[in-house]
């Protein structure tokens, strides 16, 4: 890639974009999409639902919140993608059929083991689950360091 | 090197060069010589000296080349083959390398003694890279003695010197590029080395050697195997069929042909074809005669062999070539170069040797192993199987009109010319900005009326200029004109959105509505929560620095005033040079209605001409005889009758006709007279008296249901029973006595219990809430519009002011109604006029419609919420179309051409493009001659632009070689200090940016996505032909490119990974 173009328009050899975009796209899955993380088994975005609903005080003991809020945040603050992968991964979250002990206190329809979906996520509601709160209690005693991940943040 | 060596052609001295031309200004246009100054033209200098001892291979002198790239950035080419001549030429008096170095077009190569073949690139020699080079330094093995010259800026600034005994013979070749000709200087490792390993692939046993000092990354090349290795070589990744490839030699008439083919269980279709060892991208005679030949092989053995159901099948070339991986290489005499890129071999009689080669040689090796012709049929026959499958498949859409050039995609927004060398073609990432309203959905228009869709369409027909409300990029309210209205998608799927104020809009799930910030939000995203931009208007009453009535107001949500409409509609003409300030004062509505703002109703005039005008006017119009006595006729038609006793019913008209009774009543003879001659006919007419009882009946209890009635008459209670305690008192004994009544108590429990059923507390309960959330709203919104804030106090004055009891407590107001969110509750406060109440699915399709807006690009429905138009992106719809594609598209690589033409993105791309695929690929149908990829600046982005590039590789080849693709540079960053905005394009860009407007108070924005910008930025950074940066997609190596699409999107996993782990340190993009 030239990285001070003279022109306005310069050549760029497929072969070299191929690679390029391939090798961030393929990185980037694998560092921070695809794979849980072995200390957690969270995948990047799981980890930001439980933060977010965590700041929002949305704890087990509190009132359930509309799920579209939850989603918000998330979209809003730390995860930069489609708003549906972020509720269908809340929503799987929620399900007692996807996790031994979900993190997620969903109330409403959250799809069920046949395979049905969950509702959308302006009907749905949603808190943390007890189990989430052994999860990520103490973490306002900053024991370990954050990173900012939006900039303009 | 198996060439014969003779007497003849070992005369390569200095008196076998000829010079053809004389000396050109290289320098002057290096472009010419070398194809450009970028990166390519870098290497080339690189591949012009290493031709020049692969000849001497080829002449069967040479055995091993090595380049070296030097630490100091130059590069060293030494070959062992029989070294440039140095004897003094006897025409030129001058020493043959300095002729050779100096001198264009000069060499050995034109006399067909010393060089029997060669590929040095069109003869322009090394002397081209001599003039390209800041410094270069020959050496020269020849005859037991090693010279020495150097040059600089391609003169020589020493002598050919004598410098030393050697035994071996052969050529040094150091060279540093000139870095003012070329963009840069950097020589790449891996480019250098792709050429090189093709190179020794090209001529068997040849050994090169490449060194770089600067990484210490070495690799020595030397393939016994030649070709054959070569088509193992590309093949190594992928599952071949046999495992020899069939390997084919002729030689005929000083033409040497070399074939070897490989077949594997892949789709696509590689041929790499060289003449003299240079890579004949564009094909010519050599690849046409094998594909004939080919193909007639496949069916004649087929047959044969009985192979075939039917004696009548014939396989297609297109089937015998799926699959395929075969290297052509010839070696010619005279070299004829055609086509663009001159890599297109013309002689006429390569194809007559290669064809007669291919039919006697590949026949014989069927013959001879049956096991592997076996194989390869059965291939053939699949892909035939399968090209017959997908025909029908792309006959079922064309019947339906997919395919057809005439239906182009909905999701296309074309360019209006039509001529494609002028024309560009986006493809966008993600759905298009613009989705589109039914046909009787309506648009507040300027000029009062409100329209709807098929409406504008037919106005827009019979030229009629339409203008409507905008939300200015400012964030203030304006008007614009009304562009294109039309049809944009038939049968489109639609959703119905629920306003508060009850008004439906019915719009594809898409559509973006703006909300108050002024962001937008697809209609399908829509929630309860989001509050939309309102269109709010009125029309003016005198009073309140009001002087001229009966004009429309619109509301500024930016200012928060309210702004008359054509005050919007002049500044509208001003902007558009249409009049100018200094024409006057005053707006005069040339139709003589003031509702009617269209900025075409208005004109500025001076203020007295405006008056003036007015009253000529009405004189004119109104008071000529013939329009008397049109009136006096008019008066007596009963229509005008009825009219006028309509009017006389009105308000205003009674007023008028009570204020002249009034007067006449001050007369006390007239009073007394009318008194006396009303009591007379009163008493005389009882049905007149009934009629008069019941309507006071009626009147009073009207009365008493206006709350401020009952209130000044409670007012005037109160100061009743405070002035006469002794009644109250009264009054009270009174009731006491009466409900002493055991009777009457027992009556009341029972009608009370009776009227409290659960259904009523309910109804009641909700009732009651409504009431007050609608009171209680209302007048913080009130209070908000006046404060710009929600003012507790205030509103606590006014509620024990008014003594409103629905008049809730704000706290309470917000626990009831918002779960205790006071942000919440502040906004619906401050926006209580535009909310979703609900989002339908509709079930049935219809045709949409949408209209575009210049620069605003948003507009208001008549019910009161701004939305965005269909105006994809920021383009000049001139001459650039928009191709918006959703999600990811299918890997073509992984699926075969039935599939592929399954795919709806595929089927758009391909009809947008207009084409054709597979046998149907026709270049010159070319819609657009700019195919410009523009997907965000994020990873996913950068997926399908890998998808894309895959899809035009394997199938629109033609598309990339002809130049055409490119792919958009959109910024990286946007810097912003105070008023000034800067894009950037690179990390390095930003830092002297940075620097140029001073450390301090510069914010910095990394763009990811294209709908972070608004499409006027997008249209400046990254669509403006003048501005923009844009990459125009090559294809270097064919070869080196085909086995990488194999790799990186092919069926197997394990070369992928290997891919990763080497190259997992070059990211540069990581997101995590």
């Amino acid at each position: 890639m030239v990285e001070e173009p003279v022109k306005r328009e310069f050549i760029r050899t497929i072969e070299t974009e191929m690679k390029r975009a391939f090798i961030d796209y393929s990185m980037s899955v694998i560092m921070s999409r695809a794979l849980p993380d072995v200390r957690d088994g969270l995948k990047p975005v799981h980890r930001r639902i439980l933060y977010a609903m965590n700041d929002m005080g949305l704890t087990h003991e509190k009132s359930y919140k509309k799920s579209a809020r939850v989603v918000g945040e998330v979209l809003g603050k730390y995860h930069p993608h489609g708003d549906q992968a972020v509720y269908d991964s809340m929503v799987r979250m929620a399900q007692n059929f996807s996790l031994r002990y979900p993190l997620v206190d969903g109330q409403g329809n959250y799809g069920s083991v046949d395979g049905d979906s969950a509702a959308a996520m302006r009907y749905t509601e949603t808190r943390l689950s007890k189990m989430a709160k052994l999860m990520i209690q103490d973490i306002e005693k900053e024991l370990l360091s954050g990173q900012k991940i939006l900039m303009d943040l | 090197m198996n060439k014969e060596i003779t007497e003849e052609n070992r005369g390569y001295d200095t008196d076998s060069i000829q010079v053809l031309e004389g000396l050109s200004a290289v320098k002057k246009n290096p472009a010419m010589y070398i194809g450009s100054t970028d990166e390519r033209g870098l290497h080339h200098l690189v591949y012009e000296v290493v031709d020049n001892s692969i000849d001497e291979a080829l002449a069967g002198y040479c055995t091993k080349i090595q380049v070296s790239l030097n630490e100091d950035g130059s590069v060293t080419v030494i070959d062992d083959g029989r070294g440039i001549p140095v004897s003094t030429h006897k025409k030129y008096k001058k020493s043959g390398l300095e002729i050779v170095m100096t001198t264009l077009h000069a060499g050995g190569k034109f006399d067909s003694k010393a060089y029997k073949v060669s590929g040095g690139l069109h003869g322009v020699g090394v002397s081209v890279v001599n003039a390209l080079s800041k410094w270069l330094e020959v050496k020269v093995r020849r005859d037991g003695v090693e010279y020495h010259q150097k040059y600089e800026y391609g003169s020589p600034v020493s002598q050919l010197k004598k410098i030393g005994k050697i035994e071996s013979n052969g050529t040094t070749v150091t060279f540093f590029p000139d870095p003012e000709i070329f963009e840069t200087v950097d020589i790449k490792y891996e480019t250098v080395e792709t050429r090189l390993k093709e190179q020794a692939f090209l001529n068997a046993g040849l050994e090169i050697e490449i060194f770089d000092k600067r990484s210490d990354k070495h690799q020595i090349f030397k393939y016994d195997g030649g070709i054959s290795e070569f088509v193992q070589h590309i093949n190594r990744n992928k599952t071949p069929l046999h495992s020899n490839p069939i390997y084919l030699k002729a030689e005929k008439e000083d033409v040497e042909v070399e074939i070897a083919i490989q077949y594997t269980d892949g789709y696509t279709e590689n041929i790499f074809t060289f003449a003299n060892n240079i890579n004949t991208h564009e094909g010519g005679t050599h690849l046409s005669g094998f594909k004939g030949a080919l193909t007639r092989v496949f069916n004649d053995y087929g047959r044969k062999n009985k192979l075939f159901d039917n004696s009548n099948f014939a396989l297609s070339g297109e089937d015998c070539r799926e699959g395929i991986t075969s290297v052509i290489s010839c070696k010619v005499r005279h070299p004829q170069f055609e086509g663009q890129t001159k890599t297109k071999l013309g002689n006429s009689e390569v194809r007559g040797i290669v064809e007669s080669l291919t039919n006697e040689k590949l026949s014989e090796f069927f013959e001879e192993t049956p096991a592997v012709a076996r194989i390869i049929i059965d291939k053939a026959l699949t892909a035939s199987r399968a090209r017959e499958a997908a025909r029908k498949a792309r006959e079922l859409t064309r019947r339906k009109g997919l395919l057809e050039s005439t239906a182009l995609p909905g999701k296309l927004a074309d360019c209006s010319s039509a001529d494609p060398t002028k024309t560009e073609l986006y493809i966008v990432e993600g759905d298009s900005a613009g989705g589109c309203f039914s046909g009787e959905t309506k648009i507040a228009l300027v000029d009062g009326r409100n329209v709807t869709f098929k409406q504008l369409v037919e106005e827009n027909k019979q030229g009629i200029k339409n203008f409507c409300y905008t939300i200015k990029n400012d964030g203030k309210i304006g008007i614009e004109e009304i562009k294109y209205p039309r049809i944009t998608r038939n049968d489109a799927e639609v959703i119905k959105v629920i306003l508060d104020n009850k008004e439906e809009i019915i719009c594809t799930p898409d559509h973006l509505f703006m909300m108050r910030d002024g962001q937008y939000k697809k209609a399908k995203n829509l929630t309860t929560k989001d509050s939309l931009m309102p269109l709010r208007r009125q029309i003016s009453k005198l009073g309140n620095k009001i002087t001229i009535k009966g004009y429309e107001l619109v509301y500024d949500n930016e200012i928060h005033q309210w702004i008359f409409t054509h005050i919007l509609s002049d500044r509208w003409n001003i902007e558009n040079k249409i009049y100018f300030t200094k024409d006057g004062s005053h707006k005069h509505h040339i139709d003589f209605n003031k509702l009617n703002n269209n900025p075409t109703n208005l004109i500025r005039m001076k203020s007295k001409e405006h008056m003036q005008y007015h009253r000529d006017l009405a004189s004119k119009t109104l008071h000529t005889d013939k329009i008397k006595e049109k009136c006096r006729r008019i008066r007596k038609t009963s229509v005008f009758r009825e009219k006028m006793s309509e009017r006389m019913k009105h308000p205003k008209t009674k007023e008028i006709l009570s204020k002249q009774a009034k007067k006449q009543w001050e007369d006390s003879e007239y009073k007394e007279y009318m008194k006396n001659k009303f009591l007379e006919f009163y008493h005389n007419n009882k049905d007149y008296r009934n009629e008069i009882l019941n309507r006071l009946n009626e009147e009073q209890k009207r009365y008493w249901m206006n709350e401020r009635n009952i209130k000044k008459q409670s007012k005037r209670l109160k100061k009743y029973f405070k002035t006469h305690p002794e009644r109250r008192i009264h009054l009270s004994i009174m009731a006491k006595k009466q409900w002493n009544n055991l009777e009457l108590l027992e009556w009341r429990r029972k009608k009370t219990r009776e009227q409290w059923t659960p259904e009523f507390r309910e109804t009641r309960m909700k009732a009651y809430n409504k009431t007050y959330y609608r009171k209680t709203i209302k007048a913080l919104h009130e209070i908000y519009e006046k404060n710009k804030e929600i003012n507790i106090d205030e509103y606590n004055k006014f509620r024990k002011e008014s003594n409103d009891k629905t008049l809730l407590r704000f706290d309470t107001f917000i626990d009831r109604f918002f779960r205790g969110n006071k942000k919440d509750a502040k906004h619906a406060v401050s926006n209580y006029n535009h909310k979703i109440i609900d989002i339908v699915k509709l079930k049935e399709k219809i045709d949409v419609y949408d209209i575009e807006v210049h620069y605003t690009h948003n507009f208001a429905l008549a019910n009161g919420v701004f939305v965005h138009n269909s105006a994809k992106q920021g383009r000049d719809r001139e001459f650039q179309a928009i191709l918006p594609l959703r999600g990811k598209i299918i890997n073509v690589e992984k699926a075969r051409m039935e599939k592929i033409l399954k795919n709806n993105e595929i089927l758009a791309l391909i009809t947008a493009i207009g084409t054709g695929i597979g046998e149907e690929f026709n270049i010159e149908s070319a819609r657009y001659h700019k195919i410009i990829l523009m997907t965000d600046a994020d990873v996913d982005g950068e997926h399908i632009r890998t998808l894309l590039l895959t899809f035009f590789f394997r199938y629109m080849r033609p598309i990339i070689e002809e130049g055409y693709l490119h792919i958009a540079n959109p910024p990286l960053y946007k810097l912003s200090k105070g008023r000034q905005i800067e894009y950037v394009y690179s990390e390095r860009e930003k830092l002297e940016k940075i620097k140029e407007l001073g450390k301090t108070g510069v914010g910095i924005q990394r763009y990811k996505g294209l709908g972070e910008m608004n499409p006027n930025q997008l249209w400046e950074t990254t669509m403006d032909p003048d501005t923009r940066l844009m990459a125009k997609v090559t294809v270097d190596d064919a070869v080196d490119a085909d086995e990488l699409f194999t790799i990186l999107m092919g069926e197997n996993v394990e070369p992928r990974r290997e891919f990763i782990e080497t190259h997992a340190k070059d990211v540069v993009n990581l997101d995590i």
